[in-house]
């Protein structure tokens, strides 16, 4: 501790007077005692006699000299205080005509024992987590949670609310350890109050799976808010209101939510008749997912049939989207108890979407040429509902347990006039959904280095289409005369899933993956189809297919991945044995998927990776039936009927060297797909109908390769993008009747832009690409479409508060012997955000150059193909926020 | 271009081979930059000199520049220490040298600057850290508005970083916007003769004045704005409303 023994005076010279009011100054001098050589350094401290508190601080100079000013005529203490001296501690009274004092120190160490210091901090670090205590960093004027995570140092919140930490966008935003939003957390950070925040966590190497962290490399990110004990629950919301010209055109958002501890809802409701997509927003809760580690991922129902709505390639969906769309949301998270919590949510959807193209082909084969030209008016109606019950416990720390239960219930009706070759047809597809879907997961982390996961999948789906149509029997060339037809198509499919899966992770750089799963698929296709007389309304005739298909396989997988100093390798094996069959055809095959990959750091400055995969697949039900089915009013189907395994090698190669900081940076890819036995299709193409036949083939192939150089230009301030590349594909099949064609197709393309960095108001961005893709045709030539379109922007701000942009983009195709077309759409907007951010107002105006169509062409080994597409009108927005 | 005087390995280690400290006081020292990072930190207090030794706690990993490249969602800079290694500061030559990183570059330099005199606003609130007394202090120094506590029952002119200037030993400081905390962990004497290891005397390093390291940083950070810009889609509007690199020392005030 620090000694505390008494300090020397050894001389003292102060000349003292009446008191006075005015400033008085003090000069001193400090020496060592026993040298008496000046001590520079010293501390002077003046400080109130009674509370010690400090008034001012000196430090002597060179020559040991120091010079205070004292303000009133209080009794005064000074305090001589220097490393390797005794303090010293004096009280004087100021004098008007100044104080003069010689002091000398005593040499004197002040030896400590060691002192240990705990303290209060505002962010802790504990493990993966480091919290922020919120009352440190809040001000008071925050109103959401984005406002006080500004605050918070280390993340970032950008302009269209996504959340960083460092420069990595945040997986979650939980309240209390409760998600419901996943990526969509937007939502509760720029509408949830901020007040009720008690703490902010940043969650590290996140998984959302208790039971394997630390085992899976994880570099995810993850924020949880927790909140003050006295706010349970409160209300909060948005609301958004756009109104545009032409003047039906409607923008409405209205969301609600409730944050409690025990109980959380959330309500949002959206409709707009301007082409935005709300369905959008819950599209990826209706895929069963991609994912090929996860039961029962790409297990779907077939539709021979699908509505006539496609997005338009190349330019923003939305341009000719003709809707009127509403969204009703509703959600709720429950705990049930400590450890055990029940969530719930409910999306319904109902669309209107119309849209008019007109389709120009010109078939050119060998035997036969002709044109056609086809015009749809699209009208189509759709209703969706979806719910989803989960419930998740942990009832430790090392057990984890999910139960998701989803139901989805559609319909859409899409009434369709056509006129095909100057033959009017009406068309007729109803169809229905019906989805239960059952998730079943269980994780026990037996081991510290160590995970076992089980999961159990059932899903039941069904999708029945009823189509009609008044025009010729595409499939069976009989009637040319109009015939209205009716076609009945079903395919209802059972999946049954289990599989155990064990992680261990015997070492920071090893990991070791084994999984074992028994699946169980049952297929079954009903297919019935009627002719009418369309005059006479009298039957004709029809058939009834009822296609039975049942798969029951039992599979194993292995994935080791071994992490060097300069790289990862992971070899990733699968077996499966199926039994598979159609009645009394059954089958057996054993496929086997192997692959490895490995990536590897050449210095700092490259980076390369390569990976061979193997893939097998059981044909689908569609590709086996072997009757036509009416895939289209010109159109027919039919399987290959006998069994089969499709088998492909992808080979992938990448590298990339430099980084963007040091102003070049450049990245080039190039995968490589053989199919060793593949399904491809064999035509018989009249200039009425198409009918089509899966037949099997082998070695067709098709790759990629493609590289980008970014540049930063230092004369212009500005970043240069270069891109190239080149695909191409080998595939086979027949027409006609003629032999079995090899064609290869090949697609050139490059572009480039140039986008500024100015540091100024105004910015540019500028940019073009084109491409070429030639195809050799059946009748031996070769025909080829050239495409190049472009954009040019501008931003501009105008102080804090304003911001407008210019968007322009324009498209140029050319087919050689044919028109070529061109056209621009020009978009602008101007946005104004108050200081206060309860209001904020926008100006919007798209296609102000009002294009009517847009036209895409393609080309094939048939023939050339121009598509024309209406497109909505100029339209211009005032949108308003408001936030409560 | 950058003027570069090159002094090999002269001052730092002969001005340390003369220094006999008195005081070890370990820091724990907290940078919330561009997320937050805890450093150990140790400061060597003398009568004529203090040596700030610091680096990133061992279980965090350290990491120069590193861009991300574009073919990722995101992109950035994980971040780039400025505040490495060691700081002397001497009263005798009223100098203080500060080991750092040369913008753009992975070496190192030793960047030479006066000691400076810091405005400490004594606000005359008093608290006890584990039982020493302590007072508090407000300053401006190098771009950030710092409070201090410090206790007048140890003296000791040099503080943690480059803080100095008070009359007693900085137990905690921090700046305003929470990014910069020293918070003192433990405080004992040191053995006479004891030499603690310096990164700053154990190589040569090109020695540059403060005012061409700034110049020669502000340079480079602008450049790194520029590319930020340039490297969003199509249809972003981009603010850089703050420099991609943060510091401790904050450059333009």
């Amino acid at each position: 501790m620090i000694s505390k023994g008494p300090f020397l005076l050894l001389f003292l010279l102060m000349f003292a007077g009446e008191h006075v009011s005015a400033q008085s100054t003090v000069l001193g001098f400090v020496k060592d005692q026993h040298t008496g050589i000046p001590l520079a350094g010293v501390s002077v401290l003046l400080r109130e006699p009674e509370q010690q508190k400090i008034l001012a601080v000196v430090h002597t100079d060179e020559n040991g000299e120091f010079r205070l000013m004292i303000s009133g005529p209080e009794l005064v203490e000074l305090m001589f205080s220097a490393m390797g001296y005794a303090r010293y501690t004096v009280r004087l009274i100021p004098h008007q005509s100044g104080i003069r004092l010689d002091i000398l120190l005593e040499e004197a160490s002040l030896p400590l024992e060691e002192i240990q210091i705990q303290v209060r901090k505002p962010i802790y670090l504990h493990g993966d987590t480091v919290t922020f205590d919120a009352a440190h960093f809040s001000k008071g004027d925050e109103r959401y949670v984005e406002d006080l995570l500004k605050r918070i140092p280390g993340i970032q919140v950008a302009e269209d609310g996504t959340i960083r930490y460092g420069h990595q966008e945040i997986e979650r935003l939980m309240v209390e350890g409760d998600d419901f939003f996943e990526k969509g957390y937007r939502v509760l950070s720029t509408s949830m109050p901020a007040y009720p925040i008690d703490k902010v966590q940043l969650l590290k190497k996140y998984s959302a799976n208790r039971a394997m962290k630390g085992l899976v490399e994880s570099h995810q990110i993850a924020l949880n808010l927790t909140l003050k004990k006295e706010y349970g629950a409160i209300w909060f919301g948005t609301a958004k209101l756009g109104l545009g010209l032409p003047v039906n055109k409607l923008e409405l958002n209205f969301d609600l939510m409730k944050f409690g501890k025990q109980n959380k809802h959330y309500l949002i409701n959206q409709y707009n008749n301007r082409g935005l997509r709300a369905y959008d927003l819950i599209a990826h809760l209706l895929k069963p997912g991609t994912d090929p580690d996860r039961l029962g991922s790409n297990v779907y129902t077939y539709r021979y049939l699908n509505p006539q709505t496609k997005d338009i390639p190349g330019i923003q969906p939305s341009r000719a989207n003709f809707n009127n769309e509403l969204l009703g949301s509703y959600n709720t998270l429950v705990h049930l108890n400590k450890d055990w919590r029940l969530k719930l949510l409910s999306y319904h959807n109902r669309d209107r979407q119309r849209a008019r193209r007109e389709t120009n082909d010109q078939f050119i084969l060998p035997d036969t040429v002709f044109n056609t030209r086809e015009r749809l008016d699209y009208y189509h109606k759709r209703s969706a509902g979806f719910g989803r019950i989960e419930i998740e416990g942990n009832p430790s720390g090392k057990r984890n347990f999910i139960s998701g239960t989803d139901l989805l219930v559609s319909g859409s009706v899409d009434e369709n006039k056509l006129t095909f070759n100057m033959v009017p047809f009406l068309e007729n597809l109803r169809d229905r959904s019906l989805k239960l879907d059952q998730r079943l997961q269980y994780s026990d982390r037996i081991r510290p280095d160590a995970v076992v996961l089980v999961d159990l999948r059932m899903m039941l789906e069904e999708s029945p289409q009823k189509y009609t149509y008044a025009a010729g029997n595409p499939a069976e060339n009989l009637h040319p005369v109009p015939l209205r037809f009716f076609q009945h198509a079903a395919h209802a499919l059972q999946f049954y899933g289990l599989e155990g899966r064990y992680i261990q992770r015997s070492s920071q750089k090893r990991t070791l993956e084994l999984a074992m799963g028994r699946t169980y698929r049952s297929d079954l296709l009903d297919v019935g189809e009627r002719y009418f007389n369309s005059l006479s309304e009298t039957y004709i005739h029809g058939h009834y297919t009822w296609y039975p298909y049942r798969h029951l396989a039992l599979s194993g997988r292995a994935k080791i991945r071994l992490l060097a100093d300069s790289g990862l390798g992971t070899i990733d094996s699968g077996l499966e044995t199926t039994d598979s069959g159609h009645q009394h055809q059954r089958r057996t095959d054993l496929l086997v998927d192997p692959g490895f990959s490995i990536s590897w750091d050449i210095g700092k400055d490259h980076k390369l990776y390569g990976s061979y995969f193997m893939g097998t697949a059981k044909p689908e039900i569609q590709d086996r039936i072997p009757v036509y089915v009416v895939s289209g009013y010109r159109s027919a189907l039919r399987g290959a009927g006998q069994s089969g395994v499709g088998r492909t090698s992808t080979w992938t190669i990448s590298h990339q060297s430099g980084d963007w900081a040091s102003g070049l940076f450049f990245h080039s890819i190039a995968y490589f797909i053989w199919h060793h036995h593949h399904l491809a299709l064999n035509s018989a193409i009249y200039p009425d109908y198409t009918l089509s036949e899966k037949i099997w083939v082998r070695s067709p192939f098709h790759f990629n390769a493609q590289s980008s150089i970014d540049c930063f230009l230092e004369g212009l301030s500005s970043n240069l993008k270069i891109e190239w590349g080149v695909s191409g594909a080998r595939f086979k099949n027949q027409v006609n009747g003629l032999s079995l064609h090899q064609s290869i197709n090949l697609a050139y393309r490059a572009g480039l832009q140039l986008r500024s960095g100015f540091s100024g108001p105004l910015n540019f961005h500028v940019g073009a690409r084109s491409s070429l893709t030639s195809v050799s045709g059946r009748d031996e030539n070769d025909r080829s479409v050239f495409r190049t379109d472009g954009f040019a922007d501008c931003f501009i701000l105008l102080g804090k508060q304003f911001e407008g942009k210019v968007l322009y983009e324009w498209y140029f195709s050319d087919q050689g012997d044919q028109n070529p077309d061109y056209l621009g759409f020009l978009d602008c907007g101007l946005s104004y955000r108050p200081v206060t951010k309860y209001l904020q107002m926008e100006v919007v105006g798209e296609n102000l150059l009002n294009v009517r169509n847009y036209s895409y062409s393609t080309v094939s080994e048939q023939g050339f193909s121009n598509t024309s597409f209406r497109i909505l009108p100029r339209q211009m927005l005032v949108r308003i926020l408001l936030r409560f | 271009m950058l003027a570069i005087c090159l002094i090999s390995g002269l001052c730092p280690a002969r001005l340390l081979a003369q220094t006999d400290y008195s005081y070890h006081v370990s820091y724990e020292m907290l940078l919330n930059l561009d997320g937050p990072r805890r450093y150990a930190a140790d400061l060597y207090i003398a009568a004529s000199g203090g040596l700030f030794v610091f680096g990133l706690d061992s279980n965090q990993q350290q990491s120069g520049l590193i861009a991300r490249d574009s073919t990722e969602a995101s992109f950035g800079f994980e971040m780039l220490d400025t505040v490495r290694y060691s700081i002397f500061s001497d009263r005798q030559t009223q100098r203080i040298l500060h080991l750092e990183q040369i913008p753009g570059s992975g070496n190192l330099c030793v960047v030479s600057e006066p000691l400076g005199t810091i405005e400490w606003q004594y606000t005359g609130q008093f608290r006890r850290i584990q039982e020493l007394p302590c007072w508090e202090a407000k300053g401006r120094f190098m771009g950030r508005n710092y409070t201090v506590w410090f206790t007048d029952s140890i003296p000791a002119f040099f503080g943690p970083w480059k803080l100095h200037g008070l009359p007693g030993l900085v137990l905690e400081a921090s700046d305003d916007s929470q990014e910069v905390m020293f918070l003192a962990r433990s405080v004992r004497s040191v053995a006479a003769g004891t030499k603690p290891y310096d990164p700053m005397a154990t190589g040569s390093f090109e020695v540059l004045d403060r005012h061409e390291y700034i110049r020669h940083f502000k340079d480079y950070l602008e450049k790194l704005q520029k590319r930020m810009m340039t490297k969003f889609g199509r249809g972003y509007q981009v603010k850089v409303q703050s420099s991609p690199i943060k510091t401790i020392e904050i450059y333009d005030q």
